[in-house]
């Protein structure tokens, strides 16, 4: 009966691992995450970058700091040794695509490294440096969403050039009020009439143009249209404040990103008021 | 006729490339538009039914991780029965195109929920109100106005340190006593819902 009852619950507890163990193994396997650097050797009094490089099966995607109508901002949480200071997350040009009916989502594909410059303090002892640590949480879809989540540890003194650094930083986007940029810039509209309008007036014909709001809590973006007429690109987006929501509703920050006929791509953050304030 | 026939090209090319948003849907303080939508038992259930009473509208999608972390947490039941007493009704919409009522009906089985699942495998509800999320949370006030539209509370990770605010039960809180609501309106998380294409 005891044996009986024991190969019972043997078997109860196989299929239960059976049953659980699935969404685990898929985290595992459809998003990779590992912790990567831009030097060979962390030398006191300098700036590194730290980064998490995810590699994210055929198919599946995870999300922008913007996920999009839908969906959940990929999350790196960097846990350094005394006196290392990371800046903000620096997130590559993300691209769009279709949740469902109607939802659009910005993410990542294939693979994508999610960076932090890293300020090294200048008393620090080269040969106890210790280690960092980055947790990690994204949410992966394919028609299904599947949440992960990791930790990742690597000792300070292991850490090498890694070779996704060489074309990093041109993936990111130039900052909102950089000089020199390719387009001049004007806005209308705003909160008042429901609608923003970004119009862009190149030198030239610029290539396939696409435009990404930042997160934001207190606006919701409807509709997008965009309209490229020769050198001069419209780009006109519903907007709405939440009623009540935290988060300023003053400006709205963004993202244009341009894909030439070759292929290349390149972005600029665009920062526009919503109100006559 | 050449210029006709451009113009229309161009209208139909506009009409193609603007495809109808899922946030086209209700904004608060509109009147909660009408729908009659199948239970999972197959009883017909319109929003007209519960006339004059306080409605929570909540999107599902069992299979969706955001919802499984709800379920397992309890949140969505203990809300609906905390606010049963007070005339409160909890309506479930599930717009997931492949989970009739069948599915639907187990995992309501299965959670042993006290409330009504309607089956809406044609994303006519969901398109109507814009849900875009699941979860997707809406209250509709006992005028039939639509109140709150958003997430049902601040901790899309579920991993805050302190406790979440539900931002429904704060609503209905605020409904319950005559109020407006203050915070009307949040950013929705979840998986997306998962309509027919």
């Amino acid at each position: 009966m005891s044996l009986c009852r024991s190969i019972l619950l043997t078997a109860m507890c196989i299929l239960m691992a059976l049953l659980v163990s699935p969404a685990v193994a898929q985290d595992e396997t459809r998003v990779k995450a590992r912790l990567v650097a831009d030097t060979v050797a962390v030398e006191p009094g300098s700036t590194v970058r730290l980064g998490v490089h995810f590699e994210i099966e055929d198919g599946w995607h995870i999300y922008w700091h913007n996920p999009g109508g839908a969906g959940l901002a990929t999350d790196v949480q960097f846990e350094l040794p005394d006196g290392f200071v990371a800046g903000p997350l620096q997130w590559p040009l993300p691209i769009a695509f279709i949740q469902s009916e109607g939802i659009p989502g910005y993410g990542y594909e294939d693979s994508v490294v999610l960076a932090a410059e890293v300020t090294v303090p200048p008393d620090i002892v080269i040969s106890d440096l210790g280690k960092v640590r980055a947790e990690v949480s994204w949410l992966a879809c394919k028609g299904v969403c599947v949440l992960g989540s990791a930790e990742i540890e690597v000792s300070l003194a292991e850490l090498d050039e890694d070779p996704v650094f060489r074309t990093w930083a041109g993936q990111l986007p130039v900052a909102s009020g950089t000089e020199n940029l390719p387009f001049t810039l004007s806005v209308t509209g705003g909160l008042s009439e429901g609608t923003i309008t970004h119009w862009l007036r190149w030198s030239g014909e610029p290539g396939a143009v696409e435009w990404f709001p930042s997160p934001s809590e207190a606006l919701e973006i409807g509709e997008v249209r965009i309209r490229t007429r020769g050198g001069l690109t419209k780009i006109d987006a519903e907007v709405k404040s939440r009623k009540g929501a935290s988060g300023s509703t003053a400006e709205l920050s963004s993202l244009c990103v341009v894909t030439t006929e070759d292929g290349e791509r390149r972005g600029w953050e665009l920062t526009a008021k919503l109100t006559n304030d | 006729m050449k210029h006709v026939m451009r113009t229309l090209i161009i209208a139909l090319v506009a009409a193609i490339a603007t495809p109808a948003m899922a946030g086209d849907g209700v904004s608060v303080g509109d009147t909660a538009p009408a729908f009659t939508l199948a239970d999972s038992a197959g009883n017909q259930v319109s929003l007209s039914d519960f006339e004059g009473k306080i409605v929570v509208l909540e999107w599902l999608n069992p299979d969706c991780p955001f919802v499984q972390r709800h379920y397992k947490a309890g949140t969505m039941k203990n809300l609906a029965a905390q606010y049963a007493g007070e005339g409160v009704v909890w309506l479930t919409i599930n717009s997931t195109n492949y989970m009739d009522a069948a599915a639907n009906a187990k995992f309501k089985a299965d959670n042993s929920l006290p409330y009504t699942i309607l089956v809406d495998q044609s994303g006519k509800a969901g398109h109507l109100y814009g849900a875009k999320t699941t979860p997707h949370m809406y209250i509709i006030d006992g005028a039939g106005t639509v109140v709150y539209i958003g997430a049902i509370d601040d901790d899309p990770r579920g991993n805050k340190s302190e406790p979440a605010v539900n931002y429904v039960s704060v609503a209905l809180d605020e409904v319950l006593a005559g109020k407006s609501v203050t915070t009307a309106e949040t950013k929705p998380y979840g998986c997306s819902v998962k309509y027919k294409k």
